[in-house]
């Protein structure tokens, strides 16, 4: 049996991918289990999709903690969230990158395959659809199931044109590591993957790292424990000469990650989520958003 | 000792007296038969300025229950009584409160669930929060309907426990009965039961944030604190009651009541306004030699495990009344009274018996059935059914089920 | 964290690090709505997009006490708070108010609504309308507007999405005879902090509907929540007006109309309307929506006594 999981954020199709993967393996003759890590994540949260391939039907049902492969589709997530987390010591990774993923946090040394999607995926779609050119790389490399039994599952789930661009942006990624792709060896780092930003309020139940409160009550403004700027994919930069400290970002960011400290706007970069409101809404353009790069 | 005051009284007016002796801060509740007089009580209490408390006539049950979930949440103490579609409409509510552990009190004033509709007492409402996470303490008769009241916010309130506490009240039969029942003096009842000190609870100065989600981080660990609360209620149940004993010189038990028990070889055992009529069984058939005894179970939840196997002794078989019916199974309390002697040092046989269902009439012929057929039992060395239903109408009945 | 920020949050009645989507507008009426309140205040929620993003065990943005019980109870849950208030003798320090969305307002929880409204309770419910259940999967609710596509109303070839309109709520808040009403929008902050002050000097029970854009459940990009918003209003498909005891009607004028379709091509949820034959009927629909608005709430009259920021 094949064990993999599929690292995402909310809304980036892990889920979707990790469906596809067991309807593809279905069609090759295997048997298959996908499913979600429950819960209310909201988009743009670190989400989980778990998938199981063997010859005979899957009978287990528990998260996969000891993968044979893990699938990166986010290139921000390894700094925050332990994608290797039980890795076998002859499992794989593949991550969307066009860099080499050695600078990032990593728990455990492993072969990480840094494949270009977004790049395949914006030449197809012009959008940032990553998963069908992970699973071509994927099916290139451990040949679990085919390409074609890929690019089938895709049309069939997306019938039309876009069933036919999944299908290409498959092939490219697939083509990629044919034409000769290896993986970059990565090295445990010092620092931990996903570590939390130490809580030293009061000591006090319903606090993170204290013992549970027995009403499940929680104190308040912990959330300033829980970062969410990982969750970003563009960050906005203020222009400091444009801005004249009006404050109609601050107003308007859904996420109090932005405030007018004399007269000038400041982002904390440590919560805002990229959202585009701020550059949006400032009438003196003094707000740009800029892609992040791992 | 506190003397109190013996007067013939109402069932419902006896819990509304002991409510307003408890001074409760907000109360609030929906009409339903056979509650209606308690909340009546209290609200014509109100509007004579003999209570203080906020009385809050509900949109529904569902309502009433929430408006204490936010009143209890706010750190005061709070009430409400109702029955059957009543209390089953607050369910959700319930099951909310036990495990953010606040500690509202209620009467469940027992009554059959529809279909069919009916106002005739049985234990099918209350029991439908058997596994909700609260206290359930069942009473039989108008003193002890009483004096649990007082008892129950008491354990409720208690730092240890802080549970939702619902006593149960056999509807008409109790609810609507006149007899004497001693009230006592409102100092007397403050000095037993101190204002609610809550532990946690929503005040601007240290803002709380009640009613977080979680998964499978930590849900297991909040319903384990949850069951240990119960589990501890167990010894508070007992001291309360004891205290009470030296206060006002009542006891009815604490998590069970025993009667001649000692060398009985057949032992009863029931909950709520049956009680009263077995105690006489009891004494009747005792005079006539036959060797029967019987428990009152007080506290179904916690439930009373370790007295339980401790009362039965040696007892040959067990009969076990049931006013709730697990559909497809067998008694409710029967399950649990099998449970708890399971692993007993002498097993007895358990007979359960469904009897009292929708008010139906339990008197002295039908408990000296019920001791020939545990008789009958305990010749044969086994129980024939694991659910028998007592004065069942077979007649009736369409063919297929004769 | 940044630094020369950090201190700040400790007088912060909604911090950052809860977990909405990127762009969402009920959290941006949620800080608009805390800059009137202060922090003598409780806030009530129930079951929904604002409570699951915040109130995830241990983690909590609120500054402020916060209950949740259920989904369908909020306003019973704040009566029973306004009542232990008063029992605390805090009745009139302490606000209470709701902040809840509309499934949990206009359908499950409007019989607890109409008993708090009817008993008078002083509780201030304020109503986030993101248009659906979001915290579900976006399905639609009675607040859903015509013709949008949700995942129970979805849009398909013999459908055109929720053939109902929505449910006035407001009106129905009104015809409690409570002391204040009012609707507004997140595009609007000022207005909407300007309105919640009032409902909260005012005793008795008051309603105020807040239109919040949801970047999920619409289908636009999360940049655009607010002009999204901002459109809402200027087609006149969301009125912006408060009705209280001293003055029947005031409106937010509508001097230039903006005409419905440019509010709704850029939204997925209407996106049907736009690519199959034959739909202009719907659009016709809702644009006839938007123009009785116009004259039921006199939104084109001159007038400007209302700031217009
Ligand atoms: C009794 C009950 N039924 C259904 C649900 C599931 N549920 C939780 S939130 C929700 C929808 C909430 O919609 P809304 O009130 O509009 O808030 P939103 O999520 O859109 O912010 C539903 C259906 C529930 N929690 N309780
Ligand atoms: S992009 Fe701007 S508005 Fe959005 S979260 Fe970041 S700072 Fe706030
Ligand atoms: S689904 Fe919509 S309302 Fe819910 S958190 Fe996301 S953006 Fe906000
Ligand atoms: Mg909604």
């Amino acid at each position: 049996m094949k064990e993999i999981r599929l690292h995402g954020r909310g809304g980036q199709g892990a889920v979707l991918a990790a469906e596809l993967m067991v309807v593809a393996a279905f069609e090759d003759g295997k048997y298959g289990q996908a499913f979600p890590a429950f819960g209310g994540e909201r988009r743009g949260a670190p989400v989980q999709a778990f998938v199981r391939l063997d010859a005979r039907p899957v009978r287990v049902r528990y998260r996969v903690n000891q993968p044979d492969h893990v699938i990166i589709l986010d290139r921000m997530l390894p700094n925050t969230v332990d994608v290797l987390s039980g890795l076998k010591p002859d499992g794989l990774a593949f991550m969307d990158s066009e860099k080499s993923p050695a600078t990032l946090l990593w728990s455990v040394d492993a072969p990480v395959y840094a494949v270009p999607a977004t790049r395949i995926a914006l030449e197809v779609f012009g959008q940032p659809f990553v998963n069908p050119a992970m699973l071509g790389a994927w099916a290139a490399v451990t040949r679990e199931v085919s390409l074609e039994a890929i690019q089938r599952a895709y049309q069939h789930r997306f019938p039309g044109s876009l069933g036919e661009k999944n299908s290409r942006a498959a092939q490219k990624g697939y083509d990629f590591i044919r034409a000769g792709a290896t993986p970059v060896q990565v090295k445990k780092s010092e620092q931990t993957p996903g570590g939390v930003i130490k809580w030293n309020r009061e000591e006090v139940a319903g606090v993170p790292g204290q013992p549970l409160h027995f009403a499940s009550v929680v104190a308040a403004r912990t959330s300033l424990a829980y970062p969410t700027g990982s969750w970003r994919y563009s960050r906005p930069v203020v222009d400091p000469a444009a801005c004249n400290g009006c404050g109609v970002c601050e107003t308007f960011c859904p996420d109090s990650s932005l405030m007018i400290v004399d007269k000038q706007a400041i982002v904390d970069y440590g919560f805002c989520k990229g959202c585009g409101i701020c550059a949006e809404e400032c009438a003196r353009n003094a707000i740009q958003m800029v892609i992040e790069e791992a | 000792m506190a003397h109190g005051k013996l007067s013939v009284m109402e069932g419902s007016m006896a819990i509304a007296q002991a409510i307003k002796a408890c001074r409760p801060d907000v109360v609030s509740a929906y009409p339903i038969t056979p509650q209606t007089h308690i909340i009546e009580s209290l609200a014509q209490m109100v509007a004579n300025g003999e209570l203080d408390a906020e009385y809050i006539r509900a949109d529904s049950e569902f309502s009433a229950a929430s408006i204490l979930a936010g009143a209890s949440a706010t750190g005061v103490r709070a009430y409400t009584a109702s029955s059957s579609q009543g209390l089953l409409l607050m369910t959700e509510v319930i099951y909310y409160l036990a495990r953010t552990r606040l500690p509202v009190v209620f009467t469940g004033a027992n009554r059959q669930v529809t279909a069919p509709i009916g106002l005739q007492p049985d234990h099918q409402d209350t029991m439908s929060f058997r596994d909700a996470g609260i206290i359930e303490l069942y009473v039989e008769d108008v003193q002890e309907a009483y004096d649990t009241h007082l008892q129950a916010f008491k354990i409720a309130e208690d730092h240890d426990v802080l549970l939702p506490v619902m006593v149960c009240v056999d509807g008409f039969v109790l609810t609507h009965v006149y007899e004497p029942v001693k009230t006592f003096e409102q100092a007397d009842v403050d000095a037993f039961l101190p204002p609610y000190d809550p532990a946690h609870y929503m005040t601007p100065e240290k803002p709380m944030v009640f009613g977080s989600g979680t998964d499978d981080l930590n849900t297991m660990e909040f319903h384990y604190m949850n069951h240990q609360a119960v589990l501890r209620a167990r010894d508070k149940i007992e001291a309360v009651a004891r205290e009470y004993e030296a206060m006002f010189g009542h006891y009815h038990g604490g998590l069970i009541d025993t009667y001649a028990t000692e060398d009985a070889e057949v032992i009863l055992v029931a909950m709520g306004s049956v009680i009263g009529t077995l105690r006489e069984a009891v004494d009747i058939l005792r005079g006539e030699g036959v060797k029967v005894g019987l428990i009152k179970v007080r506290s179904f939840r916690p439930f009373p495990t370790e007295a339980l196997k401790q009362a039965v002794g040696r007892a040959g078989a067990v009969a076990v009344f049931d006013r709730a019916l697990s559909f497809g199974f067998q008694g409710v309390l029967a399950t649990d009274v099998k449970t708890a002697l399971y692993d007993a040092p002498h097993r007895p046989l358990v007979l359960g018996l469904m009897a009292g269902f929708g008010g139906r009439e339990v008197n002295l012929d039908t408990v000296r059935e019920i001791v020939q057929r545990a008789r009958r039992a305990l010749d044969a060395g086994r129980v024939p059914h694991e659910a028998e239903f007592i004065g069942l109408k077979t007649e009736t009945l369409p063919q297929v089920f004769v | 964290m940044d630094e020369s920020i950090i201190s700040k949050y400790d007088e912060m009645l909604f911090t950052p690090g809860h977990r909405a989507c990127p762009g969402c507008g009920a959290s941006i009426a949620v800080r608009a709505i805390l800059e009137a309140t202060g922090p003598d205040v409780i806030v009530v929620s129930p079951t929904g997009c604002v409570e699951t993003f915040t109130a995830q065990y241990p983690y909590s943005p609120w500054g402020v006490p916060w209950l949740h019980v259920l989904f369908e109870n909020a306003a019973a849950v704040a009566s029973g708070v306004e009542a232990a208030l008063k029992k605390r003798g805090l009745a009139d320090k302490v606000k209470v108010i709701v902040i809840g969305g509309d499934g949990g307002t206009h359908d499950i929880g409007l019989g607890a609504l109409s008993g708090m409204m009817e008993r008078g309770h002083n509780v201030t419910y304020i109503c986030y309308d993101n248009e659906a259940y979001m915290n579900t999967g976006v399905q639609r609710s009675s607040a859903t507007p015509m013709g949008a596509s949700t995942m129970t109303s979805p849009a398909g070839t013999l459908a055109w999405g929720k053939e109902q309109p929505k449910k006035n709520l407001p009106a129905i808040a009104l015809a409690h005879g409570i002391p204040y009403v009012a609707t507004a929008s997140i595009a609007f902050p000022k207005d909407l902090t300007r309105k919640v002050k009032q409902a909260l000097a005012i005793k008795g029970p008051k309603y105020i509907e807040v239109h919040s854009p949801c970047p999920i459940g619409w289908g636009f990009d999360a940049a655009q929540t607010i002009e999204i918003a901002r459109l809402a209003v200027q087609t006149g498909l969301v009125p912006l007006y408060e009705v209280s005891e001293d003055q029947p009607l005031q409106v937010r004028k509508l001097p230039k109309r903006v005409p419905v379709v440019e509010y709704l091509r850029l939204q997925r949820r209407f996106r049907h309307l736009f690519e199959a034959e034959g739909r202009q009927a719907y659009l016709n629909l809702i644009q006839a929506i938007a123009d009785e608005n116009v004259i039921r709430y006199k939104l084109g009259e001159q007038n400007s006594e209302i700031d217009q920021n």
